[in-house]
């Protein structure tokens, strides 16, 4: 077993995630109702009440490293299931912008990397264009051949567009973008 | 009035923010240079289509759903961060919508299971395991489809699942357009991954 050597600095990360994800971690009780509701805690390498003590105990490499920050969507299930209030998702979003602002490795550098293509599709057509974004997706990840029968079924069931669908005013997205870098 | 429940909880959230943090505020009001109005209402689609039921306005349409046997599906819809828990709860809004358009709501135990949202590109696996845990969970049911009030759910659903567990997935568009008018639309149906006609062909002239 790990030993972990807990120093007075240790506290400074618990404190840090507090007060960015405005949730207070002291109040989990490690029920494990959080982890027995989340749909993906059986594919995650520690249940979230877990990462919530390791965060605690200031094992920050540990967590940022981790793939269970990455495999948080946010459903808020775990809000659901919490008996005390703990807003675990906020938490979650809080370490996986932590882990980017940071530049530990990412566990799982195909969700961040979808999430950027998402993000850059918006920015660039003030809409997402799906078609556009998987195939850049799909690029960057070096992954040609997956999916590609479930593309032709949408794309001739039109449920994939081939051109975008643009905002007419696209100064006025990039100062939403603005805006939103502003207010974080 | 928002009909997807991923914008509703964002606009929620961001409702929250401005009324909780004043610095944020100023910042938000001299961007869009008017004031924010703070008890602005945030109206679910479903929420009307609820009171709109209460009031008998879907007694006489000519399409009515026939008894159509519906497992509601309503994903993360329900859950929020706990600093939002004052905001009015959507439990139950599908299933009142449905009988009142003359369907016939399933109890299920996978209404309101996450359909694994994003994760269905960068590892479909995950995403593949718990959309097929729905929808073998909704044919045990007896339900004949399953309708949802989100469109990356209806599209997960119908994307990631065996060929074995396929059962129809509605938006719930679709079905108010069918309990409308009774056509339904077949530009619109051919759209479908998962071919809804033979469910509809039972009621309906398809």
């Amino acid at each position: 077993m790990d030993t972990i050597k807990l120093t007075p600095a240790s506290g400074n990360f618990v404190q840090t995630v507090q007060e960015k994800s405005r949730s207070d971690l002291s109040r989990c009780w490690h029920c494990l109702c959080c982890s027995g509701g989340c749909p993906f805690a059986k594919d995650m390498d520690f249940l979230p009440n877990v990462i919530i003590r390791m965060v605690q105990m200031g094992l920050k490499e540990k967590v940022l490293t981790s793939s269970a920050i990455w495999l948080c969507v946010g459903c808020n299930t775990c809000s659901m299931e919490c008996p005390n209030a703990v807003d675990m998702a906020a938490m979650m979003d809080t370490l996986r912008r932590m882990a980017i602002e940071e530049k530990v490795k990412i566990a799982e550098p195909a969700v961040l990397s979808f999430h950027q293509k998402v993000i850059d599709s918006i920015s660039r057509y003030g809409r997402t264009h799906k078609l556009e974004i998987m195939m850049r997706y799909k690029l960057s990840e070096k992954d040609f051949f997956s999916d590609m029968d479930l593309g032709l079924r949408m794309l001739s069931r039109r449920k994939l567009d081939l051109m975008p669908s643009k905002v007419k005013n696209k100064q006025q997205i990039q100062a939403l973008f603005k805006l939103a870098e502003d207010l974080s | 009035m928002i009909a997807c429940p991923g914008c509703h909880l964002r606009l929620g959230d961001a409702k929250w923010t401005l009324n909780t943090n004043q610095t944020k505020r100023n910042k938000v009001e001299k961007h869009f240079g008017q004031p924010f109005h703070s008890d602005l209402q945030l109206l679910h689609f479903f929420e009307l289509l609820a009171d709109m039921s209460r009031s008998g306005f879907f007694k006489d349409l000519p399409g009515r759903l026939k008894g159509l046997k519906i497992a509601s599906y309503y994903g993360c819809m329900l859950a929020r961060p706990p600093r939002l828990n004052k905001m009015p709860n959507h439990y139950g809004l599908i299933e009142k919508t449905m009988t009142a358009l003359g369907g016939d709501p399933v109890q299920w135990g996978f209404s309101n299971t996450c359909c694994g949202t994003f994760l269905s590109v960068s590892r479909p696996l995950i995403a593949s395991n718990l959309v097929n845990r729905i929808m073998k969970a909704a044919i045990r049911s007896g339900a004949e489809c399953i309708v949802t009030a989100c469109a990356m759910c209806h599209l997960n659903l119908e994307i990631r699942c065996a060929s074995e567990n396929r059962i129809p997935v509605f938006h719930f568009s679709e079905i108010l357009s069918l309990a409308r008018d009774g056509k339904p639309s077949r530009e619109w149906l051919n759209r479908h991954l998962i071919d809804p006609t033979p469910v509809l062909k039972a009621r309906w002239q398809v």
